[in-house]
């Protein structure tokens, strides 16, 4: 019952994208898929919290309610996009790079099945608190150290699929979710450069960024909310750069209840779009995870350590050595994924930025750096323990949105080749 | 450069760097725990996701070596969700004052 509670919660994530996103095209279709189901697991965390009596009564209404919008959704047409004659290469080697990859997560998942220090003590604790029968031991204050004033999403859909396979604390389930949040942050990763630059090879080229990523790579056996975060708040940007502002917000709302970090960033999300395009669909689709998150904090968390704190200053030289030091750690020697980044771009050069909502999503990005700043300027712990144990989890977090910003203002080797490969009009729209 | 040969040319090298780093991450991960055996039994009895042994009622084992788990066993003794407590060292006792009634309290001695 855990594997179809789980399944559930995907397929009315994917319908509900589909409804607000659908086309006919092979890598908007992955994009549906791989951003679908961790919406769908976001948005069944959210209900399970609201309503964990009845969430399988309301997941069942929700089902039925997306397919129906989905079933009536008529998916516009794509124009074909440009063909490069090479593309399978890219596709072959994304391919062997990303087996090699989730068979490396798999192993060190098998491992530690458990996952590392704050899968244990924090996050899947308090899932099984979530699932028990006093769900309230999730937010008590005497499990201080347990920080207790974390939003709870990623707890809620571990205790809900506990809870639905007769909680029977299998730690198959949080692993298995680690890992489903890593396959689809790749896939959402590819198919949304793919989808923003209507180019197959920078969506596969992406994809080779990401395998290079050994530092975000070895987070998703240790099953923490990092990877999570980076999930939700890439697709958020992603949904922004291919105007699906609904879903925008909905990621953004989602992310908010991951980490505390998800806070800062749906706000400057918020603000950023809702002054950049002066609509109000992406505040629409944040309801839900706003509501969640201010209820749960007014109502719920404890007070958080760093409210109240004024930042120290001069620890400001040990936080930037330190985020140096963290560079050369992103990778393995000169397969260092930011090489491969300045390289690409050296290679394929810059070009104008396709959406207008591109330089907001940067802006996004520079706030989050400065709310990190923050945070380790303000923390009550020894700021080199901080920088130790969370650093290369906190550039995890931005590292999906950071490929995603800079792979959407490259050229495709499309473009630079057009001579070599024109354009086939009958060839199927996003195909390799 | 020509724009072409340059793009052809970190086409490449992204392709061949990635597949390499692959590799090596293959080759690395998966190969040691990150706890050992004794750490992942503190877990399991934290949040109870494993069944206790057959033939016998531990629920719970900490250890006192670390800060969370005393804070933790303290937390669990007092709420009684796990009824017996397996400790590694009868050092730990003091901090469990607290402990509600009906929680027993084991020593057993790292291996």
């Amino acid at each position: 019952m855990t594997w179809v509670s789980l399944l559930l919660a995907s397929l009315y994530g994917i319908a509900g994208l589909y409804a607000l996103a659908g086309t006919r095209n092979l890598w908007r279709w992955t994009f549906i898929l791989s951003a679908g189901i961790p919406l769908g697991l976001g948005v069944s965390g959210l209900i399970y919290l609201a309503v964990p009596a009845f969430h399988l009564a309301v997941d069942a209404l929700l089902l039925l309610a997306t397919a129906y919008l989905a079933w009536r959704k008529t998916p516009a047409d794509d124009e074909p996009w440009q063909g490069f004659a090479y593309n399978w290469i890219l596709a072959l080697a994304a391919a062997a790079a990303m087996a090699f990859v989730l068979a490396s997560v798999y192993s060190a998942s098998t491992v530690n099945p458990h996952g590392d220090w704050d899968a244990w003590a924090i996050w899947n604790l308090r899932a099984k608190y979530l699932a028990g029968p006093i769900w309230q031991h999730a937010v008590a204050t005497e499990i201080a150290v347990q920080h207790p004033d974390y939003p709870l999403l990623l707890s809620a859909i571990i205790a809900r699929a506990w809870k639905d396979g007769g909680n029977t604390f299998d730690p198959a389930v949080p692993a298995t979710i680690a890992m489903l949040f890593f396959a689809c942050g790749a896939g959402l990763l590819a198919s949304a450069v793919a989808c923003i630059r209507r180019s197959s090879s920078l969506g596969w080229l992406s994809l080779l960024i990401l395998a290079a990523s050994s530092s975000f790579i070895s987070q998703v056996p240790s099953q923490y909310a990092d990877i999570p975060l980076a999930v939700y708040m890439a697709a958020a940007i992603a949904c922004a750069l291919l105007d699906v502002p609904i879903a925008g917000g909905l990621f953004a709302g989602l992310a908010a209840n991951t980490k505390n970090e998800g806070i800062a960033f749906a706000a400057a999300y918020l603000i950023a779009t809702l002054v950049r395009t002066r609509r109000p669909h992406v505040l629409c689709g944040a309801i839900p995870g706003i509501a969640a998150i201010v209820t749960f904090k007014a109502f719920y968390a404890p007070v958080s350590e760093y409210l109240g704190r004024t930042p120290d200053f001069s620890r400001l030289g040990a936080i930037i050595e330190s985020s140096i030091k963290l560079i050369p750690d992103l990778g393995f020697g000169l397969t260092n994924p930011l090489l491969l980044l300045l390289v690409l771009v050296a290679g394929l050069r810059w070009k104008p930025a396709a959406s207008p909502l591109w330089f907001p999503s940067v802006l996004v990005f520079l706030v989050m750096k400065f709310a990190y700043l923050t945070a380790y300027l303000t923390t009550p712990a020894d700021v080199q323990w901080q920088l130790g144990t969370s650093q290369s989890r906190l550039a995890a977090q931005l590292w999906l949105m950071l490929i995603l910003l800079v792979l959407v203002r490259l050229r495709s080797l499309e473009e630079i080749f057009a001579a070599v490969a024109p354009r086939n009009k009958k060839q199927p729209s996003g195909r390799a | 450069m020509d724009s072409k040969l340059g793009a052809a040319l970190s086409a490449a090298v992204v392709v061949l760097f990635s597949l390499f780093s692959a590799l090596e991450l293959f080759g690395l991960m998966g190969k040691n725990p990150v706890e050992d055996p004794y750490h992942v039994e503190h877990y399991t009895a934290r949040i109870g996701a494993v069944k206790p042994p057959s033939g016998t009622t531990r629920t719970g084992f900490i250890t006192q070596e670390q800060g969370q788990s005393r804070n933790l066993l303290l937390f669990l003794s007092r709420y009684a969700l796990a009824p017996i407590l397996v400790v590694d060292s009868p050092d730990v006792f003091p901090r469990v004052r607290g402990a509600r009634d009906g929680v027993t309290l084991e020593t057993k001695t790292a291996q």
